[in-house]
């Protein structure tokens, strides 16, 4: 396994990446602030709430249901919800 | 081939090529194909390209573990957040060649396993119904080390011990679980889940927990991460494993490292054929495929070697 950053330069980190998150990855992490750092934080969880909406708008998927159905008959004391499922 | 073990710590003193201390990696690798296992295993030889899955999971481990411990020594979860993040930035950049790792991957790279860890850290980390049990030493339940006597000796009077590290120990409704993180590129439906039952890595790490740890360990949690090119999602799932697969388990473990043994003695590790086309295929199919008397110098020109020791450092991702 090479050491993380021993990989050749490439193109961006991510298609969707907006251009603000690829200025926080390609900055020396010594010199970014806890400010920039909470708010490097706040556009992930914005980001989250975003696909978040739009994967409520999907139809329900199949395999969540299965996965706590078995978490309930699996668990003692224990909801599925318990669990986060 | 001179085959020299006696400075790995893990490996016999008295049988050459035979291991002792054995992670779940090293017996994984053994059951699949002892040829393989003798190759990545005793010999150290890995491909010269990274695994963008190993060092992605091994990244998020470590930002997690740097997080449950901010956690127990008292810091509130934006401050936890904000040190696992540094510590994940950091971890990332390349302080010589100023520039950040790039792994090439659309999934999974620098700006996915940052994002996945405050996603999984928000949702999980600061309300989480799994409680990480706090150690007698003050210490949180995440990233144990363990090793504990297998029961099984060698015919030599050596005894093996299992090994490896437990992701975290944590409590829902008074019920112990080990907990382990996995991540994946693919989708969290029922075949995900259903592959770590049976598994050996699960069953191993369910033993540790009633042993090593003295925790009545009846099930695990796998903590499943999706890693997709703009989201994150998290589902989790029970393995059962009660104390009669726990017993088999055992008990099967006992002949594969009897296998080990007999292998060692006669210095031979026959290739299972059956294997090479698994998964994405066996890093070493281009070696077995060619004449016996060739593949030295191509295991030396193609692949790097490194001492795999579970009892030196973290091995089992």
């Amino acid at each position: 396994m090479a050491e993380p950053g021993v990989i050749p330069q490439s193109a961006a980190l991510s298609e969707a990446t907006p251009d603000s998150l690829d200025d926080y990855m390609s900055k020396d992490p010594e010199v970014i602030t806890e400010a920039e750092k909470d708010a490097l934080i706040e556009r992930l969880r914005a980001m989250r709430v975003k696909w978040e909406a739009s994967d409520k708008e999907k139809p329900q998927r199949a395999a969540g249901k299965t996965i706590a159905d078995k978490a309930k008959s699996l668990v003692s004391g224990a909801s599925a919800a318990d669990l986060d499922l | 081939m001179t085959l020299d073990t006696s400075t790995n710590t893990s490996f016999s003193v008295k049988v050459p090529g035979l291991q002792l201390a054995v992670d779940s990696t090293s017996l994984g690798e053994f059951k699949t194909c002892p040829r393989k296992y003798y190759y990545s295993i005793i010999m150290g030889y890995q491909t010269r390209l990274e695994s963008v899955d190993l060092t992605f999971g091994i990244l998020l481990h470590s930002a997690v573990e740097h997080y449950h411990k901010a956690k127990a020594a008292g810091q509130g979860h934006q401050e936890a957040l904000r040190s696992a993040l540094t510590w994940t930035l950091v971890a990332t950049w390349n302080k010589t060649l100023q520039r950040p790792w790039n792994s090439g991957e659309p999934e999974k790279n620098r700006l996915t396993l940052v994002r996945t860890l405050v996603w999984y850290l928000d949702a999980h980390g600061d309300n989480d119904s799994l409680q990480t049990v706090v150690l007698t030493n003050g210490k949180a339940a995440v990233e144990l080390p363990f090793q504990f006597d297998s029961g099984f000796v060698t015919h030599s009077g050596e005894r093996w011990v299992l090994c490896g590290h437990l992701d975290r120990i944590a409590k829902l409704n008074e019920v112990s679980y080990v907990v382990d993180l996995k991540t994946t590129k693919g989708s969290l439906g029922p075949s995900f889940f259903e592959r770590f039952s049976p598994d050996n890595q699960f069953s191993m790490y369910a033993l540790a927990g009633r042993i090593a740890f003295n925790e009545p360990i009846s099930a695990l949690i796998v903590d499943a991460a999706q890693v997709g090119v703009t989201f994150s999602r998290f589902d989790r799932a029970l393995v059962q494993r009660d104390a009669g697969q726990a017993d088999e388990w055992l008990k099967d473990t006992g002949y594969w490292l009897g296998m080990m043994e007999a292998y060692a003695i006669e210095g031979y590790w026959p290739q299972n054929d059956k294997a090479c086309h698994q998964y994405r295929g066996c890093q070493f199919r281009q070696i077995c495929a060619r004449s016996p008397a060739s593949r030295a110098p191509w295991l030396e020109s193609q692949y790097k070697r490194r001492s795999w020791d579970p009892l030196a450092r973290r091995t089992d991702v």
